[in-house]
């Protein structure tokens, strides 16, 4: 028999494991719960990073509405030195139409500032020399950065339903000029548009790019919820049997946009996000510190949840803090 | 390497093969027909098969047919065979709920032939609506239109090439608020790749897939390769499954559907499947894998029918 006692400063739990040499296992257990922000750790959290990346929906604003204090937090966080960067894996605007957003609801912002996932994509086919052209299933916040690249595109807007869609598949050409399928946010998604983009990608040569996986958003006070991006590239992806390259959180491609151009050290940058499998995840696979706040789609139950169970990819998803909102801060930055 | 190929069917071995099996169940796109058009020797190899003694039957994840519609396509081709004899999705999918009792409404993402098959077994359904011009695409505008019917208790995703946002919008609403609503698909099909046509059509699979996104669970699957259509069978026929053989052309599919109900399965190349994925199954690890993989291949039905001339 073989009697291991554990303990790890890291975890708030130690445990004893004695079993049979010959079945050792040893149970991983709960994970460490993110701490929450108050008067005690805030100096030692400031002097962790030089460098904020702040997701927007959720976080900053929810819609067209500030939420709480997060503006003058972000502000605040500025006044302190510390720089501030927009990520958003929103796709339908431009970085000059964010702007404008920022400017209306007192976010003070600068374009290099913003990196969105329209941005990004551009970003990507630019610095690979793409010389075709794109079909995007997806919104202006696409086409208008693809323009600032200067690669050319086709238009988006409602491609209307056939009536008889096995008889489209006779009529219908594909454009031998395409070299890329682009998937954002499409609110105008429908079975035609799956159908093209799944048949220009049984071309292995032509790219594949989705500018997020956001499964959904939940609508505050209603039971309704709103398909997010992921339900439009998961539609594409299934019907080509193929996967893309996904620009927006968790992936790292955003952080590789910004870390390059801004020679940042991702020890000394935090992450604030409210959507732990996109924000918190990104952090974590850019090796970042990171801040979950409550006034999105993450509940302190989720976060209980996770810690609680002895599932390592749900642990993935807990930031080392928390705060209820970002407004909070403002508070807490007072001295 | 090929060591871990299925057994092909040769003339050493296909008397002793079929003399195992009373029943036989067949898939139909690939196996039959393709699209419109007979499979060249299909019919034939069917009508041999029941001049065998073996009783035939017809499974298909044609989810765009009510039963009779399958039944008489298959009579214009061809075909042998009572109604009783064919199933598909639609009529599946109208025994699954009856035989729980169902006494709510459906919500249906998907063609007429899907609501005509409820009717015709007194289940309440909500009525397919035309996509509307108006529908727009604000979140704020879009969202404060949609309204949840308390009475649907289930939500079937079928083969629906009018899927827009409202549509998608709605379905992932009332799973999302109901744990209690039911979410069942018809099928898993990707697309219809086996039709090698540049323009390829997505299948129930990516429109399943879809919704399943956005509500954040997955549903319960009427079509192959889940047992449903078996257990019809089987509770109306008797079918022995260790004397039954599976015939299809999809293996993650077909194949699967046979090994789920214990029965042996046999893959013809006319449709789906071509060789180059049985040698990719049989060289590759993943375990997942194994179930795809059937026990026997041949070219086609006419192939059998030359073999067993032989």
């Amino acid at each position: 028999k073989v009697t291991i006692f554990c303990c790890s400063l890291q975890f708030s739990s130690a445990f004893i494991v004695t079993s049979e040499v010959s079945d050792l296992m040893i149970k991983v257990q709960m994970a460490a719960l993110p701490k929450k922000l108050d008067k005690t750790n805030i100096k030692q959290f400031l002097s962790m990073f030089d460098t904020v990346l702040t997701d927007c929906d959720g976080v900053i604003w929810s819609g067209d509405e500030v939420i709480g204090n997060a503006n003058i937090a972000l502000n605040k966080l500025r006044d302190v030195g510390k720089n501030i960067f927009y990520v958003t894996n929103n796709s339908t605007k431009t970085r000059s139409e964010y702007i404008i957003k920022c400017k209306n609801l007192g976010f003070e912002a600068k374009e290099e500032e913003i990196v969105g996932t329209s941005y990004v994509l551009a970003q990507y086919l630019k610095q690979r020399n793409f010389n075709k052209k794109v079909y995007v299933v997806g919104s202006t916040g696409i086409t208008r950065e693809l323009d600032n690249v200067g690669i050319t595109h086709t238009e988006i807007g409602p491609d209307p339903s056939p009536e008889k869609v096995f008889s489209l598949q006779e009529t219908m050409k594909l454009d031998p000029e395409i070299g890329c399928v682009a998937v954002g946010f499409d609110g105008d998604i429908s079975f035609t548009k799956i159908m093209k983009a799944a048949s220009y990608l049984l071309n292995p040569e032509c790219l594949f790019l989705a500018t997020n996986t956001d499964e959904r958003f939940p609508i505050r006070n209603s039971n309704l919820v709103f398909p997010g991006t992921g339900t439009m590239v998961k539609a594409v992806e299934t019907a080509a049997e193929r996967k893309p390259v996904v620009m927006g959180k968790p992936s790292a491609e955003m952080f590789e946009v910004i870390r390059k151009t801004n020679n940042l050290d991702p020890s000394r940058t935090l992450m604030i996000g409210d959507r732990c499998n996109t924000d918190i995840l990104f952090g974590k696979n850019c090796g970042l510190n990171t801040l979950v706040v409550l006034t999105g789609v993450t509940e302190y139950e989720h976060l209980e949840k996770w810690a609680k169970g002895s599932d390592p990819e749900q642990h993935k998803l807990l930031a080392d803090y928390f705060l209820p909102q970002l407004g909070d801060l403002v508070d807490l930055l007072e001295d | 390497m090929t060591g871990n190929l299925p057994t092909l069917l040769t003339k050493q071995n296909v008397h002793e093969f079929f003399e195992k099996f009373d029943n036989i169940i067949s898939d139909c796109d690939g196996v039959l027909w393709r699209d419109m058009e007979a499979i060249p020797g299909s019919a034939s190899m069917i009508h041999k098969f029941a001049d065998m003694g073996k009783n035939i039957f017809y499974v298909t994840n044609d989810s765009n047919s009510t039963r009779d519609h399958i039944h008489q396509k298959a009579e214009e081709l061809g075909f042998p065979g009572q109604k009783e004899s064919f199933l598909s999705p639609t009529y599946a999918l109208a025994e699954y709920l009856k035989h729980r009792q169902f006494k709510r409404k459906v919500y249906v993402l998907g063609k007429p032939d899907i609501t005509h098959e409820l009717t015709n077994n007194q289940i309440e359904h909500c009525e397919i609506k035309e996509p509307n011009d108006d529908d727009t695409t604000c979140i704020k505008n879009l969202m404060s239109s949609i309204n949840l019917d308390p009475s649907v208790g289930a939500v079937v995703v079928g083969f629906d090439p009018e899927i827009n946002m409202r549509k998608l919008a709605t379905a992932a609403s009332y799973l999302w608020s109901d744990d209690s609503c039911l979410f069942l698909c018809m099928a898993v099909d990707e697309n219809n790749a086996e039709m090698n046509q540049p323009i390829i059509l997505p299948g129930v699979g990516a429109i399943s897939k879809c919704v399943e996104t956005a509500c954040g669970r997955a549903p319960v699957l009427i079509g192959k390769p889940s047992r449903t259509m078996f257990d019809i069978l089987q509770a109306n026929h008797g079918l022995d499954p260790s004397r039954t053989l599976m015939i299809g052309d999809r293996c993650n599919s077909d194949v699967a559907f046979g090994k789920n109900c214990g029965l042996t399965t046999l893959v013809v190349l006319t449709g789906h499947t071509k060789m180059s994925l049985l040698e990719h199954y049989a060289t590759e690890q993943d375990p997942a894998h194994k179930h795809f993989q059937p026990d026997y291949y041949v070219n086609s039905l006419k192939d059998i029918h030359e073999l067993l001339q032989l």
